[in-house]
């Protein structure tokens, strides 16, 4: 499974939402990305990429685009 | 029904409020009859535990509307924070308010801090008069022995919590909330769990909270932290 699909089964399983909505979404666009949403994506995001996020990373981390460019900074290209 | 002249909602409404609660042995004709009575009110607000919920329709037909239903859980035991979690948390503290810190509380709750509680929800309530009964309510807290606690993150005053003894060894977890500029980073589910542990370090062994079911963040936070659900209560109202 490639980065980019395992990004997107994060936010699929997390969230619970369909993977065409993925693009747009954002912290509070949905009922279930909340701060305890939050936190279980963050720790789903560490262990599919072996990866300890920075705090300020957890705070910026506010949707699926800028998830991509914060996660770029610790070597996970998620470009397909 | 247990009735309650709400004096103080005098001072927080400007309104001449009874509050009310529908007890085991009440009837139809009894929650009627002491409705009937109320002649002077402005405003009514009947809660009605669960096991009483036979008795809503007699609400309504009184022109009683539903409003939110209050659940009320005990924390005896935290869950554990993972690894990120504790990293996270790490970068939080919590410490009683300074008279500074309070001012900068209420000043949020005046410019609209909290949206989810009946009263703000309610259009033939202001704003204003929604935030004055927070700030009321904080005040009352306080007098009772309420700490309220300003929590940092990273050293920025981000929210705070307030906490209330309530028995030997039992304390209420009152109020907490994420100032507007901190919200969506995360916070809410840390507060919550400050607050409980809080209580927990200075000799709590059983921690309560009340949230309503139209704040689901709210619900989901504290049915993720709560080891059990005590009571849950429909709530209705009427404007006089």
């Amino acid at each position: 499974m490639s980065n980019l699909s395992q990004y997107k089964s994060a936010f699929v399983d997390t969230f619970r939402v369909p993977e065409g909505d993925l693009a747009t979404l954002a912290y509070q666009s949905v009922e279930t990305w909340d701060s305890l949403g939050h936190m279980q994506l963050m720790t789903e995001l560490e262990e599919k990429f072996d990866v300890e996020l920075d705090i300020d990373d957890i705070v910026e981390f506010s949707s699926f685009v800028k998830g991509k460019e914060i996660l770029g900074k610790y070597g996970v290209a998620l470009d397909g | 029904m247990k009735l309650v002249h709400a004096v103080w909602e005098q001072r927080n409404l400007g309104l001449n409020v009874y509050e009310a609660e529908v007890a085991e042995d009440d009837t139809p004709g009894s929650i009627s009859a002491q409705l009937s009575e109320l002649t002077d009110a402005d405003y009514i607000c009947v809660k009605v535990p669960i096991p009483e919920a036979h008795l809503t329709p007699t609400l309504e037909e009184e022109g009683l509307r539903f409003r939110e239903m209050l659940s009320t859980v005990e924390v005896t035991k935290l869950p554990a924070l993972d690894s990120l979690q504790q990293r996270y948390a790490s970068a939080l503290k919590a410490a009683p308010a300074t008279d500074a810190e309070q001012v900068e509380t209420f000043r949020h709750i005046r410019n609209g801090l909290f949206s989810t509680d009946r009263y703000s929800l309610d259009a033939q309530f202001t704003a204003e008069q929604a935030a004055n009964r927070y700030c009321g309510w904080i005040g009352d807290e306080l007098d009772r022995g309420g700490v309220l606690h300003a929590i940092s993150f990273k050293g920025k005053f981000v929210g705070f919590f307030l906490v209330r003894e309530t028995g030997p060894k039992r304390y209420s977890s009152l109020l907490a909330a994420i100032f507007p500029a901190y919200q969506n980073m995360g916070l809410g589910y840390f507060i919550n769990h400050m607050a409980y542990a809080h209580c927990f370090s200075i000799g709590a062994t059983a921690v309560s909270t009340t949230y309503s079911s139209n704040n689901l963040s709210a619900a989901n936070i504290h049915c993720h932290l709560s080891t059990r659900l005590l009571s849950q209560v429909y709530v209705y109202t009427k404007h006089g």
